[in-house]
């Protein structure tokens, strides 16, 4: 029991179990954070609205994004992937998921922002059912850790509209 | 196809071949333990040697000086004895079973077939980086846009951690899931040039599972033993032999 190996071996596996153990009470000590996230998102502006030639229908938006994140880091937080999609509702499809515009958060400090962007990426239906269609436009976040499970949430904003004309 | 874990008779073989597997393990060392009839001459046999021992020791010990701990691996290798060397490949055949009924338990409970991965390449940076594990989690709940997923393209081995930026599902019973993911967190390109050729969305079936945790570094043991196979046989014939050649 005293040889060089058999020590090194339980140095360690008593290291190992230690850190998994840490890494473990990490992830847990992020379930008492409550956090409270506020967000508002406005359509500022159609840009264009025009059917393709393989009949799908897409938009390009400008969209105005405000948000306060700050409540979500902890200090077992990496990042915080934030993103903005536009839910809805077609006879051929029941759930459609369109991801328009995302971001990478790294501190704390960064959370609290305003955006003025148009969508990132290129929001096309499956066909043409688009015109004077309600959306939801909803903010997501993914809170990624250091070390442990990761959360997610959203806040829906309903209540948009496309118009019913090509532009 | 939907999995359901723990009704599924397959895991109930393998939850019988473990049982099975360890009283036979702990029947034999019970068997190989059992002191031999002529255990008493042994011992007076050792008094004798008790001189010659110590003299040994102390020219092995110089001997050591010049020739390293090679000698004496091998010398201690030389000594052993069959039944000890048995009972040693029983106990870690029994660490081994336990082992892998514990990686079937883990498939089990999170309905994959890979429970922990570990991310290769640095798309998904900084979120994930190069050498972190992700544990993986599948169940009936629909992959919704934003989740981190793993998935396979058919034709190639190595799976594939992107995340969903659009969802569409038809019809509402029929659980079809069309999603494309971006290339990771660092690009803003969607990732359907990798799939097959003529696929555009994944289906369920293409998905492993969704990431919901994540373990930094330990991943990079992972990727120099794949990378250079070599070191796993090292490794696993170094672990052996310490196993078989250690004092106790």
């Amino acid at each position: 029991m005293h040889s060089f190996w058999l020590r090194a071996n339980a140095v360690l596996t008593f290291s190992v179990i230690i850190l998994a153990f840490t890494c473990a009470m990490a992830s847990v000590s992020d379930c008492f954070n409550s956090p409270s996230p506020s967000a508002q998102i406005q359509i500022t502006n159609i840009n264009w609205f025009q059917k393709q030639r393989n009949g799908n229908e897409e938009v390009s938006l400008a969209m105005n994004i405000t948000a306060d994140l700050q409540s979500l880091f902890t200090w077992n937080t990496k990042q915080v992937f934030v993103f903005v999609a536009a839910e809805y509702k077609t006879p051929k499809n029941a759930v459609n998921q369109v991801s328009l515009w995302d971001a990478i958060i790294p501190a704390k400090e960064q959370s609290k922002f305003r955006v003025q962007t148009v969508n990132k990426y290129r929001f096309i239906d499956q066909g043409s059912n688009l015109r004077g269609k309600d959306l939801n436009l909803t903010l997501h976040w993914h809170v990624m850790p250091k070390a442990g499970m990761m959360f997610a949430d959203k806040l829906v904003i309903p209540g948009y509209r496309l118009p019913k004309e090509y532009r | 196809r939907v999995e359901t874990p723990l009704s599924e008779p397959r895991y109930l073989y393998y939850l019988l071949i473990f049982l099975c597997s360890q009283i036979l393990g702990q029947f034999l060392c019970l068997v190989l333990q059992v002191p031999q009839l002529n255990s008493t001459r042994e011992e007076t046999r050792q008094r004798p040697f008790f001189f010659a021992i110590s003299f040994y020791l102390r020219a092995q010990r110089q001997r050591e000086k010049r020739m390293g701990w090679v000698r004496k691996t091998v010398d201690s290798v030389k000594s052993l004895q069959v039944k000890q060397v048995l009972l040693r490949a029983i106990g870690l055949a029994m660490v081994f079973t336990s082992g892998l009924i514990l990686w079937k338990a883990l498939m089990c409970m999170t309905g994959t077939k890979s429970p922990v991965v570990v991310v290769v390449s640095g798309s998904m940076e900084p979120g994930f980086k190069r050498g972190d594990a992700l544990f993986l989690y599948k169940n009936k709940d629909p992959i919704r846009a934003g989740d981190i997923v793993v998935f396979n393209v058919k034709g190639q081995d190595v799976p594939i951690v992107h995340r969903v930026i659009e969802v569409r599902n038809a019809g509402f019973q029929q659980l079809h899931y069309c999603l494309v993911g971006k290339t990771g967190d660092a690009n803003d390109m969607d990732d359907r040039f990798l799939y097959a050729r003529g696929q555009l969305w994944l289906k369920p079936q293409h998905i492993m599972g969704r990431a919901v945790g994540l373990l930094p570094y330990v991943g990079w043991v992972t990727i120099v033993m794949t990378e250079k196979p070599v070191l796993q046989y090292i490794l696993v014939g170094a672990v052996g032999l310490l196993f078989l050649t250690s004092k106790d």
